[in-house]
């Protein structure tokens, strides 16, 4: 059995008589340790099935199953303890609690997870051991990402999500964002899926799942992945 | 505008408020409470006159009342009545009887003449002793003051009596009932015909009495033959002549005027200086007395100060719900405008003027104003006179109270809550207004985290859990909403205290003086003073041991007190003096406290006078100043020798050698303070049955009597307090609710993250009410300072001149501001928990950072 499995998922909205089919029924599937890149036009379905496995929506049909845990239709406080203590999200824009330092926004994590990591080991690793005392104002984007995957990582969660983590990055330091994620994954044995519109990301993945249209249309394995540095785009 | 143009705008407007209904509600919310409140209090002293004086009006009550030692004959009467200014004048005769109404229950009455017909005796041709029927009922007569008929009917024939309709109730006496009325002169037996209600008593006070215990219970109209066949104390002359006990006199154009205002009072001055100038010509020395309604009923006397306090406490206590007002559609506003920058900047990077993009926010906020104005004044005209003046008709028999509509008070508050409003509201605009397009469509960066002082206290941040820091950071970083949020809690937590501190004012005033400064239990006096020998004979016949357990004695008048040194104020008038017998002073001092307002213990002594702390405020006097006073009809000037502690009533107080050395004679004697014995209400009735056998004892005034009194009359407060206790508190709930949900829509992106964090409902209840609770607390903490502030200022203004309050609230009223503030705090956050608990996390996070 996959890590994670995906069996014709489906997701409708309704606004007002019009209703809009945003997951016309995904399956796939995801191993444990697995970097994942799911590639697709806007408004193909990424970020929804994304919120759906990180417990942020729920699926109006279908079967999610993470870990061998069926997380289709949790009630609202099963889905708290899911997000709480299976998921860490990296978002696009960081999303970083302004009043708290680099630190205090990654100790956060900590008072939720039952087995957090250090918060100040976290920092330094993904390197930030000299940013700790600083307001996220007075960070750069991609020290804020950081602070964000570190906060996510702290958690020790089973999966990383990251839904576009450096669509607002320039070239140069996204590509150290995506280095952080690649490396956690090789050296953490973290199961990470990553939201993207840019395809040219596709080699660094072990698994390219390609949406269109709500639905799944290809599903690519590598079986050499690039390192991220030797990617250009 | 053109067509198009302005119903696209209107209809953006709507949608508008239909997208944000919580919005438009809670500006709608805070103008209703601050009309309904503003409107109706302030209307309720109006329409207490109005109600009142129309009564009057209606049943034609006399201006005047006029009194003479030696009775009214028929010829001055026609006399008065061509009086300039004099409309029209009704005779009347009264007695005061024993009323027996069941199986051995009595009761004193004053029973009170139908309209008289005023012929005298030289128009007839039967000698007064053999006219039978010298005073017959005039049903044609211009009856001053006629009475309503509640049940059954007036008396049309001798033999039949209408009875007070209070004291009827009260006692269970029905229509046709025999009683029997019984004086010293003989009884008779009466049915009762009816049960009435009169203008002359629209209080509880039914006067005093000569029989039984001093007051009366109740009032009767019956044929006047039947109360003369009962009179006791007719001068010898009205064997030979018919004599009126009293006069009412109507003025003429005197109804136009309200009652309540003081041209009235004016108004009447020429016509009582002119009845007076005439009684001196017809009576003699003696004269007439000539009284208005404030001297001859203390109840209207009263209910124009009722009134006049409930106006005073409606003067200031408005304007925390307008302050409030303009916090709220600040803030309100400030949240639009701020979600609405990009839109704002597009309009105007299209070419929209300020005006048009302006004009949208500040015709949302004045729409809601209105809306909630409007409703507020329909709601306030009505609620608040009615609530204020259902305590009052505990106390005082008048029609359903008139609740007009106000244009005037409709004008000052709409135009007061718009100002606010739409004032709070260009304000909140402001800046947006005149950045630059490009500008406004950025979105605005979040405010930066900052260190917060209390960081560099180390020792106690080190301390603060991780929590308490995040709350402390988060509190102070929005810094204008934070002082807000505080001042709202504040106001009303001060409201709620000048409420319950209003209350014990009181409460401790009326427990001061008849606890604390008085110790006696009856004041007696007599009519006229006498030489001290002889008093002290009558009291060693009146006074036995058996009754009395202490007395002491002394001379006791009215006066009118002033400052020589003030021409500015005017004379404080109806002050006590009371000057003590001769080596009585220390048995005084166990009756009457003389404390100074520190705490000190004060003598009297031969020098000067002692004078009480209110009398002192109002006429500008310290320890040492002179003040000028009547002493037994001369005018006298004393130093002050010491200024003492006293709620109630003015008191000059001296000793007999000063009083002696100030008017230059022998003090007479015409007063004893006793403490009883028995102090039942038996036993009460006893003494006064055995003193007013005595013709020279004009009043015995019992203090549980006094204190009742007082203590009713100052009941009607707890109305107001009701209301200022649920408007403030309403006005709690829509400042907090308003604000937490601001709070909670601009930093939706920040909670939505904590929920993807995994934060489960109770942490994120506690994340948002954490710094809600302790707003409250501190906004409890200012609003009872700002309370005890507001407190002082209420109690001196709608303290009436007789009293003096107490400054001080009890603590335990701290107490109850706090809880109910905090109550409130609570249910808000309990309101607010959906909110939070179905934050969607997806949207929240979908907007542009």
């Amino acid at each position: 059995m996959a890590y994670i499995e995906l069996n014709d998922v489906k997701k409708f909205y309704k606004m007002g008589e019009v209703t809009i089919t945003a997951l016309a029924g995904m399956s796939f599937s995801v191993e444990k340790g697995e970097f994942v890149v799911v590639v697709g036009p806007s408004g193909a379905g990424k970020t929804t099935v994304l919120n759906i496995l990180g417990g942020m929506d729920t699926a109006d049909e279908g079967q999610i199953l993470v870990d061998g845990q069926d997380v289709t239709r949790l009630s609202h406080k099963e889905m708290i303890l899911y997000r709480r203590h299976s998921i860490g999200f990296v978002f696009q824009f960081y999303n970083l609690i302004q009043n708290l330092t680099a630190l205090e926004n990654v100790e956060l994590a900590g008072q939720v997870s039952p087995r957090p990591e250090d918060p100040k080991k976290t920092l330094e690793e993904v390197g930030l051991g000299h940013r700790l005392n600083n307001f996220p104002s007075q960070l750069s984007g991609g020290e804020q990402q950081r602070v964000a995957i570190a906060r996510a990582l702290a958690k020790n969660p089973k999966l990383l999500l990251c839904d576009e983590p450096t669509g607002a990055l320039d070239y140069q330091t996204g590509k150290q964002i995506l280095k952080l994620l690649q490396d956690t994954c090789r050296q953490k044995g973290m199961t990470v899926i990553v939201i993207t519109h840019n395809s040219a990301l596709c080699p660094m993945a072990d698994r390219v799942i390609r949406v269109k249209n709500a639905r799944v249309e290809r599903i690519e394995l590598n079986a050499h992945p690039m390192p991220v540095e030797e990617i250009e785009w | 505008m053109t067509k198009r143009r302005k119903n696209l705008w209107l209809t953006g407007l709507f949608r508008e408020i239909r997208r944000s209904p919580a919005r438009f509600f809670s500006i709608a919310a805070i103008s209703f409470i601050a009309v309904a409140f503003f409107a109706g209090v302030r209307a309720a002293a109006p329409d207490m006159k109005l109600t009142a004086d129309q009564y009057l009006d209606e049943s034609r009550m006399a201006d005047l009342s006029m009194l003479s030692a030696s009775g009214f004959t028929a010829e001055d009467a026609r006399a008065i009545t061509d009086v300039q200014g004099v409309e029209s004048v009704m005779a009347g005769i009264s007695q005061d009887v024993m009323l027996d109404y069941g199986e051995s229950t009595q009761a004193n009455i004053k029973l009170l003449s139908m309209p008289l017909k005023v012929e005298g005796d030289l128009w007839t041709d039967k000698p007064a002793a053999l006219n039978l029927d010298r005073y017959g009922y005039d049903d044609e007569a211009d009856w001053l003051g006629r009475p309503t008929v509640v049940q059954g009917r007036l008396p049309e024939q001798r033999g039949e009596i209408a009875l007070d309709n209070r004291f009827a109730s009260e006692r269970g006496i029905a229509v046709g009932t025999r009683v029997i009325c019984t004086t010293s002169s003989g009884s008779r037996e009466m049915v009762v015909s009816g049960l009435v209600d009169s203008p002359y008593y629209i209080g509880l006070d039914r006067g005093s009495s000569r029989v039984g215990a001093g007051s009366s219970q109740g009032f009767a109209y019956t044929m006047g033959d039947d109360i003369a066949s009962l009179a006791t104390r007719m001068p010898l002359a009205t064997l030979l002549t018919t004599t009126y006990t009293q006069l009412w006199v109507k003025v003429e154009g005197a109804a136009e005027l309200n009652g309540f205002a003081s041209e009235y009072e004016t108004y009447l001055e020429p016509v009582m200086e002119r009845l007076e100038a005439l009684g001196e010509e017809r009576a003699g020395e003696d004269g007439w007395y000539v009284l208005d309604r404030g001297g001859f009923s203390a109840d209207i006397e009263s209910y124009q100060q009722d009134a006049d306090r409930v106006a005073a406490i409606g003067v200031a206590f408005p304007i925390i719900f307008f302050v409030v007002a303009i916090l709220v559609s600040l803030t309100t506003m400030t949240r639009m405008v701020e979600e609405q920058r990009t839109q704002m900047g597009t309009y105007k990077a299209l070419g929209y003027g300020v005006g048009s993009i302006a004009g949208k926010y500040l015709a949302y906020a004045a729409g809601a104003a209105v809306i909630g104005g409007v409703a507020g004044l329909f709601l306030g005209f009505w609620l608040f006179p009615t609530i204020i003046a259902s305590v009052y008709g505990i106390m005082y028999t008048l029609p359903a109270l008139l609740t007009p509509f106000h244009h005037d008070l409709a004008f000052q508050s709409m135009a007061a809550v718009l100002l606010c409003v739409v004032g709070g509201t260009w304000a909140a605009c402001g800046t947006a207004m005149h950045a630059e397009p490009a500008v406004l469509m950025r979105p605005k960066a979040p405010p930066m985290g900052k260190r917060v002082l209390l960081e560099r206290v180390t020792p106690l941040w080190k301390r603060l859990s991780f929590h308490g820091k995040v709350t402390a950071r988060n509190l102070f970083r929005y810094k204008k909403r934070f002082f807000m949020s505080v001042l709202g809690i504040a106001g009303s937590c001060a409201l709620i205290m000048t409420g319950f501190g209003l209350r014990d004012s009181i409460t401790l005033s009326v427990e001061g003086q008849f606890d604390e400064i008085w110790h006696m239990d009856a004041m007696i006096n007599l009519s006229k003073g006498m030489v001290e020998e002889d008093f002290n004979d009558m009291c060693g016949q009146l006074i036995t041991q058996e009754r009395f357990s202490q007395w002491v004695t002394g001379y006791q008048q009215l006066s009118d007190v002033e400052n020589p040194s003030r021409a500015d104020l005017k004379p404080v008038k109806d002050c006590y003096v009371m000057a003590v017998g001769r080596g009585q002073e220390d048995a005084f001092y166990e009756m009457v406290e003389l404390t100074a307002p520190g705490g000190a213990r004060l003598s009297m002594d031969d020098s000067g006078v002692v004078i009480t702390e209110k009398l002192a405020r109002l006429a500008g006097i310290s320890v040492g100043d002179e003040i000028t006073f009547t002493l037994s009809g001369k005018t006298c000037q004393a130093p002050v020798t010491g200024i003492v502690r006293n709620y109630v009533y003015h008191y000059i107080y001296l000793t007999q050698d000063a009083f002696e050395k100030l008017s230059g004679e022998t003090m007479p004697f015409s007063v004893v303070y006793a403490s009883l014995q028995d102090n039942t209400e038996e036993g009460r009735e006893q003494v006064a049955t055995a003193l007013y056998a005595n013709p020279r004892i004009a009043a015995v005034t019992f203090l549980s009597d006094m204190r009742d009194q007082v203590a009713d009359s100052l009941a009607s407060i707890d109305s107001v307090v009701i209301v200022l206790v649920v408007s403030s508190a309403a006005l709690a709930f829509v400042v907090l609710y308003n604000l937490t949900n601001i709070n909670i829509a601009e930093r939706s992106r920040e909670l939505a993250t904590l929920r993807v964090l995994g934060f489960n409902d109770q942490e994120m209840y506690s994340y948002i009410f954490r710094e809600n609770y302790l707003i409250t607390a501190i906004g409890i903490v200012v609003g009872l300072g700002l309370g005890a502030v507001l407190h002082s200022f209420v109690i001196t203004t709608c303290e009436i001149d007789i009293m003096m309050f107490v400054k001080r609230a009890a603590p335990i009223s701290c107490l109850y501001s706090a809880a109910i503030t905090a109550i409130f705090s609570v249910l808000v956050n309990a309101a607010m928990r959906r909110k939070i608990r179905s934050i969607d996390m997806v949207e929240s996070l979908k907007s542009i950072e």
